[in-house]
């Protein structure tokens, strides 16, 4: 559909007619002023297509001029499928009139006019008047542009019809919808994200409890159990502890134990009384003889001594004897040592003496060298002399020489330099001729000469004249001053020199030169000669070693006077006295030696003789001191008792120890079961007796305390109760299991539910979302659009994140649901069905990019879709680029 | 002599696998099923009951259990109740049957819990021995029984054993290996042996009977069964004429619920109300059955919709006790069912997921629970069509 023209007469605020034509196939912008009637018109518009002209529906009735009621018409002009379509309608309540004429020249008037209308816009008939369905929803009044698109039930089936001519039937109807619904709500009751709920989980929690119970109950059982036999076994050994028990015969045993107990003991200490008087007799006697016996050795032992000390009488002349001559040999050998100990002391001054003559030789050798050596040095002294002298009379020293060679060298550089500049004359003169030529007044001497002329020249030709020859030479005077200065060093030179030329002055210089080395060399031999001596303290140089032999000299004479010497012996007569010298004192050590042997040989022996001397007295006096005291004790003791008496007790007391004796052994052989064996035998039967009562005791106690748990126990069953359980057990097992099956139905049920659902939503949805996508990239790049099942924006998905419809701007929202109707008008159009976009008053609060945005959105739409855009803003709307149509009514 | 014999009463046998409630009313049946036996007897006009071992299901039983055992007995004043240890309540020293023994017993109770003949009857002058081979342990490997062969009594005297075990090797019926010789009755001069241990009724020899436990407690049905009647629920009238002659051994039904295995494969949604049928038609009295039903096979979702309210609804709560595995019957949704719950959308698309899911054998679990998913889907769809 495509609206070509409108017109209005006296509806509404409008008097008189309105028309707007001109409409285009893309956008068009319809422009008029606030107040002046943009929204009358499109209520004008819905009008002429919804409301019949013989409405008398008061919504109709308010069609009229407001002051003026006069009778409002609409003439609407449209295209569908190629035809040109004109409604005309007159609303005037029942004489109200429609016509509808058709390019095809077809005319449909009133009701035929309504009904072709409804079959040509698909829209239905109400009790109301036309309900426009989808047109509602493309025709945005004003203000209603950014809200929600609003399908009402007709325009959803509208949409539906077009979604599914495409995709498919895809709905599970209204019924469909309530199944996820109620699977989930079961599945709601059974468990939650945690885990089990409610009776689910009641179930659970029963299991656990009594699965609990049961294992104290099968702890129970155990114990009961353990108990049941350990009563059994209690009683079993009970019986047998008494069974296998004969007290009578255990008393009577223990009884005769103890008996033969008390027997033995009587008997033992009987044995042990004689045991002690036999013992004590036996010691008495042997007290009596050792006292007898000891008397006896003291007799002895006192013989024994005195016997000693008469042996020892001859032993002590001897051993003074020995200690005597020991002495004297002693005094002897010390003597002679003394003797050969002087004789030696005096051997060894005659052997200082030596020495001292030794160093006499000595100095006197060295006196000897330094005459000589001073003799030489006198000698090349006086050769030594004379050679200053010699060289002093030479003036030519090798400097003078280098001077005379400098200016002679200057001299011929200056010449050289004026025969550079000099005039050459050369003269070839027959010899006959030559004593006629002078030159300067000096004839010419060579028939052949050169001459380099500077100065003013007279060659006199004798008899024939004279040639003046004047070289004209610059700096004459400097030339020749040059050469005059040079002759006058040269002989300056040579006069030092005192030479006449420079070959003499050289050999002179040379001659001067060896005088001096010569000079040199005497007076490194004369140093040679006295080199010093650091040993001696001697230091170099000829006047030192005078010094030194001065003071030999001194010794030398002291010497000769202390030795008694008139004059120095030969070397060779003072080795000879010193050899002699040796020998002799070699044999005297011998001797000392010899002799100090002998005397410490003597001291040993005289020392041992005193010793024994000593031991001899010591042992001497311990014997007599021993004789002594031995002869006190014995007139002691024999004054107390005397021998016969001793032997006499002796005797005595023999007979009374072997009676005592005797009368234990008798004892003795009286046999009875040793006391240890009697004792063992009663703790074991004591033992047994005891071991037998603890038995019983402990059985018996046993027995009451297991009964008495056995039986508090038993009323109980523990058995059936276990029974009981363990068959509730399986059967709340058996229904935690059914409640587990019937999540898992549940879930799976509602999973395929809800997977299927979604993708159905996703393929009934798609057709919309797919037409609303290019126009959501140009407006909001990155951004999808959710829609629900209803068609209605629901979110939007910005980066992942949805963001609620509800939540976007004013702006955004209006935006998005325009995108959306554009997207319905295509899918419409799409169908072959009319669509048209009307927007009143839209955009009002879209900023300045996105209402550019758009603009770009609404003439891209505009390309498949007619849409007219009604605007007061006719500045703003000329930058959308499409037809602006003024409206230009009388309000 | 004329005597009843009963053996496997288990009193205080638990049954976890039904509900509480249903546990609670079996549980009690047992030990009812005493005042049972004794009208019994009294009906048939015997003289003595013989419990051949299992009175009771443990050892550790509660002083109630046990006491009300004995009352059952006690009001029989002209049945003597010959009790004996089995291995589930095995004798101990100072266990059940000593409590029993300090319990201050009626006189017609009494406790055989050694071996060794014991005069219990003076039958017009022949007098009547029990040979009695109580258990003291679970497991005894040797024949309790064969001191019998040796056990001397008064010549012209009845010998009655009574014993608990099995006549066959390890691996029969019995629980334990307890081992008893079935010619005994021939090698110890017995007229009569009374067997327990086997929950099922059964004739060993002329003189051998296993009397099986007087009030069913297992959904086991005898080799080669015809009905879907499980073992138990009968004692056995025995009449002994003399030493020499054979007894005369009668069957007589003791027990208050019966209990049935039925299985069923069903493989098409109409054959869940022949089943119905089936079911109701097992007895008069649904109220004392219960049943172990195993169906197999494979059922659209109406029909399995059907079963649900059929079967375990309507036929269950008439019943006793139900236990159903539903394991053995899958679900085998049709385009119609999936139609109903609908023909398009994504709750369509869902139920064609949880379909190939359900189909899916590679991931038995996950098809087990597909299964359950669609069937729920199912039912929660009808639930949203009657709400709405």
């Amino acid at each position: 559909m495509k609206i070509r023209s409108i017109e209005l007469t006296n509806f509404r605020k409008f008097v008189g007619t309105i028309k707007v034509e001109n409409i285009g196939d893309k956008v068009s912008v319809l422009v008029g002023r606030n107040e002046l009637g943009k929204s009358t018109l499109l209520e004008a518009i819905n009008a002429a297509i919804f409301e019949k002209a013989k409405s008398a529906a008061a919504h109709v009735k308010a069609y009229r001029h407001f002051v003026n009621g006069t009778i409002p018409e609409v003439k609407l002009s449209f295209d569908v499928d190629g035809k040109s379509w004109t409604i005309h309608k007159k609303f005037a309540g029942q004489s109200g009139k429609s016509i509808l004429k058709c390019s095809d020249n077809r005319l449909f008037e009133d009701d035929a006019a309504e009904d072709e209308l409804q079959k040509l816009l698909g829209f239905k008939s109400g009790s109301r008047g036309g309900e426009p369905g989808i047109w509602g929803t493309l025709w945005v009044r004003q203000g209603e542009s950014f809200g929600q698109e609003g399908l009402d039930e007709q325009a959803q089936q509208t949409m539906q019809q077009c979604i599914e001519a495409q995709v498919g039937l895809v709905t599970g109807g209204s019924r469909g919808q309530k199944i996820p619904k109620a699977v989930k709500a079961a599945l709601n009751e059974l468990q939650t994200g945690r885990g089990p709920r409610g009776k689910y989980k009641e179930t659970i929690d029963r299991l656990q409890g009594l699965v609990k119970e049961k294992s104290e109950l099968e702890e129970k059982r155990v114990l009961l159990a353990k108990e049941l036999e350990l009563l059994e076994r209690s009683n079993r050994d009970l019986k047998t502890e008494k069974t296998d028990w004969d007290e009578a015969a255990h008393q009577n045993e223990l009884s005769s134990e103890r008996a033969n107990k008390t027997l033995a003991a009587t008997l033992a200490s009987e044995i042990a009384a004689a045991a002690t008087a036999a013992k004590s007799a036996q010691e008495r006697i042997t007290n009596a003889m050792k006292a007898l016996q000891e008397r006896r050795q003291n007799v002895g032992s006192l013989q024994k001594f005195k016997q000693q000390l008469a042996d020892l009488e001859p032993q002590t002349l001897e051993l003074n004897t020995g200690q005597k001559t020991a002495n004297d040999l002693l005094d002897a050998g010390e003597i002679a040592l003394a003797a050969l100990r002087d004789f030696a002391s005096k051997m060894s001054s005659k052997g200082r003496n030596l020495d001292r003559t030794r160093t006499l030789v000595s100095i006197n050798k060295e006196i000897v060298e330094i005459n000589s050596v001073l003799e030489k040095a006198t000698r090349l002294e006086s050769e030594a002399d004379k050679l200053p002298e010699a060289i002093g009379a030479i003036a030519a020293t090798d400097s003078l020489v280098a001077q005379i060679e400098k200016a002679g060298i200057a001299l011929v550089t200056a010449e050289a330099a004026m025969n550079a500049v000099a005039t050459a004359v050369s003269f070839n003169i027959q010899a006959e001729a030559l004593p006629h030529l002078y030159i300067n007044g000096t004839p010419l001497s060579n028939p052949t000469q050169a001459l380099s002329l500077i100065e003013k020249t007279n060659i006199v030709i004798r008899e024939i004249g004279t040639i003046t020859i004047e070289p004209k030479v610059k700096d004459r005077v400097e030339f020749f001053k040059r050469k005059q200065d040079a002759e006058a060093a040269l002989e300056s030179a040579l006069t030092n020199a005192g030479a006449k030329d420079l070959a003499t002055a050289r050999e002179a210089a040379a001659q001067r030169n060896q005088h001096t080395r010569q000079l040199e060399h005497i007076q490194k031999e004369i140093a040679g000669l006295t080199p010093g001596d650091p040993t001696k303290k001697l230091k170099p140089g000829l006047d030192h070693i005078k010094s030194y032999g001065g003071e030999l000299r001194g010794q030398l004479k002291n010497m000769l006077a202390e030795l008694g010497f008139e004059k120095v012996p030969t070397e060779e007569a003072l080795d000879r006295q010193i050899e002699q010298y040796h020998k002799e004192t070699d044999r005297l050590n011998l001797e000392i030696s010899k002799a100090g042997g002998s005397v410490a040989g003597l001291k040993v022996a005289s020392a041992d003789a005193d010793k024994k001397a000593q031991d001899h007295q010591v042992r001497l006096a311990v014997l007599t001191s021993s004789v002594a005291s031995k002869e006190a004790d014995l007139n002691a003791s024999k004054g107390m008792v005397s021998d016969d008496q001793l032997e006499a007790n002796i005797r005595q007391l023999g007979i009374e120890a072997a009676s005592r004796r005797q009368d234990f052994e008798e004892k003795e052989k009286v046999q009875t079961e040793p006391m240890e064996a009697i004792d063992a035998k009663i703790r074991r039967l004591e033992g047994a007796e005891k071991n037998h009562r603890d038995a019983i005791n402990r059985l018996e106690t046993s027995i009451a305390r297991s009964s008495a748990l056995v039986e508090a126990q038993e009323g109980a069953g523990i058995e059936e109760m276990l029974l009981a359980r363990d068959a509730e057990i399986e059967r709340l097992g058996n229904t935690v299991a059914e409640f587990e099956k019937e999540a898992a139905v549940l879930g799976l049920l509602l999973e395929t539910l809800e997977q299927a659902e979604s993708e159905a939503k996703t393929r009934y949805l798609a057709p919309i979302v797919n037409r609303v996508q290019p126009y959501l990239k140009m407006l909001l790049p990155d951004t999808d659009i959710i829609l629900d099942e209803n068609l209605q924006i629901s979110a939007l998905t910005r980066a992942g994140q949805n963001e609620d419809f509800s939540l976007l701007s004013g702006g955004t929202r209006e935006q998005l649901a325009i995108l959306t109707r554009l997207a319905f008008a295509e899918l419409l159009l799409g169908q072959g069905r009319p669509a048209t976009v009307i927007l009143d008053d839209a955009l009002a609060f879209s900023d300045d990019e996105r209402i550019e945005s758009m603009f770009d959105v609404l003439m891209r739409a505009g390309e498949q879709v007619q849409i007219i855009v009604l605007t007061c803003r006719k500045k703003l709307f000329s930058r959308l680029g499409a037809a602006q149509i003024l409206i230009d009514g009388a309000a | 002599m004329r005597f009843l014999h009963t053996s496997d009463l288990q009193i205080g046998k638990v049954f976890g696998n039904f509900s509480a409630e249903e546990s609670s009313a079996l549980q009690d049946a047992r030990q009812a099923s005493i005042r049972a036996l004794g009208q019994v007897a009294i009906k048939a006009q015997a003289s003595a009951v013989f419990i051949a071992g299992d009175i009771f299901e443990k050892q550790q039983m509660s002083q109630q259990a046990l006491a009300r055992a004995i009352e059952n007995m006690r009001p029989f004043t002209s049945l003597k109740w010959h009790l004996m240890p089995g291995n589930h309540d095995r004798y101990q020293e100072n266990g059940l049957w000593d409590r029993l023994a300090r319990m201050q017993l009626p006189e017609n109770v009494m406790l055989h819990t050694r071996p060794g003949a014991v005069q219990i009857a003076d039958d017009d002058g022949k007098r009547v021995f029990l040979l009695p081979a109580p258990l003291k342990f679970t497991s005894n490997p040797d024949d309790l029984t064969s001191y019998m062969d040796t056990e001397a009594t008064p010549e012209g005297a009845i010998r009655l054993g009574i014993a608990h075990g099995s006549v066959q090797g390890f691996g029969s019926e019995g629980e334990a290996n307890n081992y008893i010789s079935p010619t005994r009755p021939e090698s110890a001069g017995l007229s009569y042996l009374a067997m327990g241990d086997w929950h099922r009724q059964i004739r060993i020899g002329d003189r051998c009977w296993y009397s099986g436990t007087p009030e069913p407690d297992q959904f086991k049905l005898p080799p080669n069964a015809v009905t879907s009647r499980c073992n138990g629920g009968s004692a056995l009238i025995v009449d002994v004429m003399g030493s020499n002659s054979a007894p005369s051994v009668t069957s007589v039904p003791t027990g208050h619920y019966r209990w049935h295995l039925v299985e069923k494969t069903l493989t098409e949604d109409y054959q869940v109300d022949t089943l119905e049928s089936e079911l109701r038609s097992l007895g008069a009295d649904l109220s004392r059955m219960a049943l172990d039903l195993r169906a197999r096979g494979a059922l659209s979702l109406a029909g399995r919709r059907n079963f649900e309210e059929k079967i375990l609804h309507h036929v269950g709560a008439a019943l006793r006790a139900l236990r159903f595995d539903e394991g053995g019957l899958v679900l085998n949704p049709t385009d119609q069912d999936l139609d109903e719950i609908d023909r398009s959308g994504f709750v369509r698309v869902a139920a064609d997921r949880l379909k190939a899911i359900a189909a899916d054998s590679a991931d038995s679990n996950r098809a087990q629970v597909a299964t359950q998913a669609l069937k729920r889907l199912y039912l929660e769809h009808l639930r949203q069509e009657v709400l709405s």
